[in-house]
């Protein structure tokens, strides 16, 4: 070998040889070509050498020098990485504390997730369980309207029927009409929905049969129920045979139950409630030409869609030349599976489209738990990788290459990660997932075996999990040199700076959850007391059945000593809608237009600005007058002139007579726009508003509905609270206020658990630094200051951004939500900051504590 | 082997270098030698080759040297004739000899 030349071989064939050769060859192949390319060097010089190198490589290149998996090395491999599981638990057992946060902070966010992904999968994943599914469509089509083109998923009835005829390749049909009709039992009538189908529709589609006969459609005296209607109708005892009626228009037909199914699947958007003989709709619109029907269809095997699109275009030069007001322009098949979530892509849609605000929302609280945990995780096992850099020094020395170490590094993480979905599971399904369905009033189960879907959602989880938190890590440790680590050099200290940011950010998002939770609770308790615009305490509001009892319950209500005053109406405040369309010159907007009796806004408790209430005595007052809020003024841009002012609705003039406060026909979610009401005679009142004396609204209720049902024989008479209308509202804000409160919680001790584990890291580095200081008299005060500084920042520098971004954040999200909530101000934000930092301090005062108690001999003695 | 137990030119000749050099016969030793003693330069790949075929038909065999200062500290493969290879080697040169031998020594054409 030539000394003091510089000539090496080219590097990237040498490179190249040690990729491919065998390892056991590799040795005197490579110290062969090396030899012979310094000989060259002196015989011929260094260019040819360098040719003549690799040209020798390439030849070297062939199959017996090349790598190739042995037996032998994989039985290596295992013995290694079962090493690595064994290095791995006993690591995580060393560093307990830490470990154990990072896993219960990665189970607590993989809880989440599992119960998000549940609730997106409920949304997403519909009509899955038939087994027909791919041959299943709903036949819809497309059709010019005078605005624009349209799709709708209502078939024409003549032509449903020229498709089972004209068009071959169809296995089995059904149409599917949806109607709530009143079922009578023994004299008690009840309210159901209920589905008119063709017999195949139980073959085509994949119910479960509990008792009877499933064919018992093809009779058309015969009904099939699922278990709730059965149980609604007919109780504890089998519905199987039991004779009932239904009102089909005007007229009762008798029925025998046939079959009872089981109630459909959760994700199902087909209903079964009750199931009767297409034959009866057919009768009942017999003089009519023709309507609208859901026309769902079977193909045949091996037919393909556009097979029978074509067909089924071909019927529609005759069939528009018939009906010439909307025209179909082609027919488009809609698969069964993709079905419920085109839903809002079509008009007379079957099933709903997925909604997308609580879907986001909670994919990002989901999200939002993830990457705090993961950012904890990274951050704790960046401190926690230097108590072992001597490990990795020593294993780089010995021959440990930087691949093999990541992977000892990521298999610890994946033990960790592994323990932390087991935990996350078992949260999920004791804690979470009941918790949720309370709140969101699902019906949501954790089925790991059965579900394919959630395992593999698992897995794939798992595994991102294990990289996304302990990748980075591991590329830090392993790029150690083994020369500066045991040499024991000062290390790097650029980790601190990535550790204050993911710190910061954690911080950050712990403050904008938190200031969520306050906004939450706090619009929660401000619409409690919500001015309604209306006096909704002391009152009930009941229908009346029928005309018949319009004055049998005007009696009863005159003698109910309880009753202080009572008024008829046709709409009721916070249970009727009515939107229409109102005009003054060039302004045009929908208002509400409410149809009371005159006496219903004097009862109720509106309170009058301008003008005058209706007047009980005042015949005129039912002509086209108007008591309007003032919303609508604004929205109308017009000012209320005593002498008369008019606004015109339907070519129908009115003359507005009063203007009242504005008042929350609509949840107090909802932003109230303008309003108006009409006064009607008495024989159009449908229900009664009555004010009661002061007492117990729940008693006087109860004695109302009992004195009243003794009235009725066959209907069931329901009577409500008004001041109880929005309840359903207001839980439904409490249970968001919930989840909220619950998101907070979770992220604070997310952060609270980073913070720990940073501290405590931090604190057991430095324990010598703390022990000669305490033996020189340092002061608690001082020691403490010395840990407090290192985060004081972090906390002022995630106050500051915190802040405002949770204005922003929150401010768009409630007022979305709660459209009469109080702003994002300086309250609920100094609640947020003190809980936050009254967390914080907490935890660094463990830490503190720890110092404190530390009794310097021990630690300085150790080693 | 479906050659059998027949070796070509090559093999003969990198056998015979594997002889002579004795105690240095390793790849490039026997590459240097052959180019040295023959003219003939082979490429390394190619003594590779031979050399592991010689050895699974049992006619050399071999073992890896100490680590020495020379290429980077990488060790040599060092091969050695066994018995089997010398007879071949023998019985190559005896019927080599006996052909020759078989020759006509004394021409018949006479320039003369």
């Amino acid at each position: 070998m030539p000394k003091g030349s510089n000539h090496t071989p080219p590097k990237w064939a040498d490179r190249f040889l040690q990729w491919f050769c065998n390892d056991e060859l590799l040795e005197q192949l490579q110290g062969d070509v090396h030899e012979l390319f310094y000989w060259r060097l002196e015989e011929k010089g260094h260019s040819s050498a360098k040719r003549s190198f690799i040209w020798d490589v390439m030849r070297l290149f062939r199959w017996s020098n090349i790598k190739k998996k042995s037996k032998r090395q994989k039985l290596n491999n295992m013995g290694m990485i079962k090493n690595y599981f064994k290095i791995g638990m006993r690591n995580l057992w060393k560093q307990r504390m830490p470990s154990f946060i990072n896993i219960i902070g990665l189970s607590l966010a993989v809880g989440c997730a599992i119960v998000v992904f549940k609730f997106v999968e409920y949304n997403y994943v519909k009509d899955d369980f038939h087994e027909n599914l791919d041959d299943l469509f709903l036949v819809t089509h497309w059709e010019d309207l005078e605005s624009n083109k349209g799709r709708n998923g209502g078939t024409d009835h003549v032509l449903s029927r020229e498709i089972l005829t004209a068009v071959p390749g169809i296995k089995a049909s059904t149409r599917y009409n949806f109607q709530q009709l009143e079922a009578r039992v023994e004299k008690r009538i009840k309210y159901n929905a209920a589905l008119y189908v063709d017999p195949d529709f139980l073959n085509m589609f994949s119910f479960d049969l509990i008792e009877g006969n499933g064919n018992a459609l093809n009779s058309a005296d015969q009904i099939i129920l699922d278990e709730n209607s059965a149980k609604r109708l007919f109780g504890e005892q089998s519905a199987i045979d039991q004779p009932l009626e239904l009102k089909i228009g005007e007229e009762w037909k008798a029925f025998t139950v046939g079959a009872v199914y089981k109630n459909k699947p959760n994700n199902s958007s087909i209903q079964i409630e009750i199931l009767l003989n297409y034959s009866h709709l057919e009768q009942l619109l017999s003089k009519r030409d023709t309507w609208n029907t859901s026309f769902f269809i079977q193909r045949q095997e091996g037919i393909e869609q556009q097979q029978l699109v074509t067909a089924m275009d071909e019927l529609l030069p005759l069939h528009n030349k018939d009906n010439d007001v909307n025209p179909y322009t082609y027919f488009e098949l809609e698969p069964l599976a993709t079905m419920a979530n085109s839903a809002d892509e079509m008009s007379n849609s079957v099933g709903a489209a997925p909604n997308f605000a609580p879907i986001i929302t909670l994919t990002a609280i989901a999200g939002f738990m993830l990457l705090l945990s993961t950012l904890n995780y990274v951050n704790i096992s960046l401190a926690m990788v230097m108590k072992r850099l001597k490990e990795i020094g020593v294993r780089k020395v010995i021959g440990g290459r930087r691949k093999q170490l990541i992977a000892q590094f990521l298999i610890e993480n994946f033990l960790l990660c592994f323990a932390a979905l087991i935990l996350g599971l078992l949260f999920a399904h004791s804690f979470f997932l009941p918790g949720f369905n309370e709140i969101a009033g699902g019906d949501f189960r954790l089925e790991v075996f059965k579900n394919a879907r959630l395992g593999l959602f698992l897995l794939g989880l798992l595994f991102f999990v294990t990289i996304a938190s302990g990748l980075y890590p591991a590329i830090v440790a392993s790029a150690y040199k083994p020369i500066s680590i045991l040499r024991k050099a000062t290390q790097k200290r650029g980790n601190r700076l990535l550790s204050n940011i993911f710190l910061s950010f954690q911080m950050i998002l712990a403050m904008v959850t938190i200031v969520a939770a306050v906004m939450f609770v706090y619009t929660n308790q401000v619409n409690q007391s919500l001015n309604w615009g209306y006096d909704q305490y002391n009152k009930l509001v009941f229908g009346i059945p029928g005309d018949e009892y319009r004055e049998s319950y005007l009696e009863v209500i005159e003698s109910d000593p309880n009753i202080v005053d009572y008024a008829g109406t046709a709409s009721n405040i916070g249970q009727s809608l009515n939107g229409v369309e109102f005009i003054n010159g060039d302004f045009k907007t929908y208002a509400e237009l409410f149809s009371v009796g005159r006496k219903y806004p004097e009862v109720l408790g509106l309170e009058l600005l301008e003008g005058r209430l209706f007047n009980d005595q005042l015949e005129s007052d039912l002509n086209n007058k108007l008591i309007v809020n003032e919303a609508f003024l604004d929205r109308l841009q017009i000012n209320f002139d005593p002498d008369g002012t008019s606004i015109v609705q339907d070519s129908i003039t009115y003359q507005i007579i009063g203007v009242v406060a504005n008042y929350h026909y609509l949840n107090p979610g909802q932003e109230l726009r303008g309003a108006a009401m009409r006064a009607i005679p008495a024989e159009h009142y449908n229900s009664y508003l009555v004010s009661m004396v002061d007492g117990d609204i729940f008693e006087q209720r109860d004695q109302l509905r009992g004195d009243l049902q003794a009235l009725v024989d066959e209907k069931t008479v329901g009577v409500s609270v008004q001041s109880m209308l929005f309840d359903g509202f207001y839980d439904e804000m409490i249970g968001i206020g919930n989840i909220m409160l619950f998101t907070a919680t979770i992220a604070v001790l997310l952060a609270a658990m980073g913070l720990y584990g940073l501290v405590n890291i931090n604190v057991t580095s430095q324990i010598k630094d703390f022990g000669i200081r305490k033996v020189l008299g340092a002061s608690h005060m001082s020691l403490s200051k010395t840990i407090l500084s290192k985060f004081k920042y972090v906390l002022l520098f995630a106050i500051l951004i915190g802040c405002p971004v949770a204005v922003l954040l929150v401010g768009t999200l409630i007022t979305d939500i709660q459209h009469y909530a109080p702003p994002v101000g300086a309250g609920p934000l100094t609640v947020s900051v003190g809980i936050l930092l009254g967390v914080a301090l907490f935890t660094l005062n463990l830490q503190i504590n720890k110092v404190r108690r530390m009794n310097p001999s021990e630690t300085l003695r150790a080693e | 082997m479906s050659k059998g137990n027949h070796i070509g030119e090559l093999e003969e000749l990198i056998l015979l270098l594997v002889g002579v050099l004795r105690d240095e016969a390793y790849a490039v030793g026997v590459l240097q030698e052959m180019k040295l003693q023959t003219g003939r330069e082979l490429n390394i790949s190619a003594i590779h080759a031979v050399l592991n075929r010689l050895e699974e038909k049992g006619y050399v065999s071999s073992e890896m040297g100490g680590a020495t200062q020379e290429r980077g500290g990488r060790r040599k493969r060092f091969y050695q004739l066994t018995a089997t290879g010398r007879q071949m080697i023998d019985q190559v040169r005896l019927v080599r000899e006996k052909l020759y031998g078989q020759l006509n020594t004394n021409p018949i054409y006479s320039f003369a």
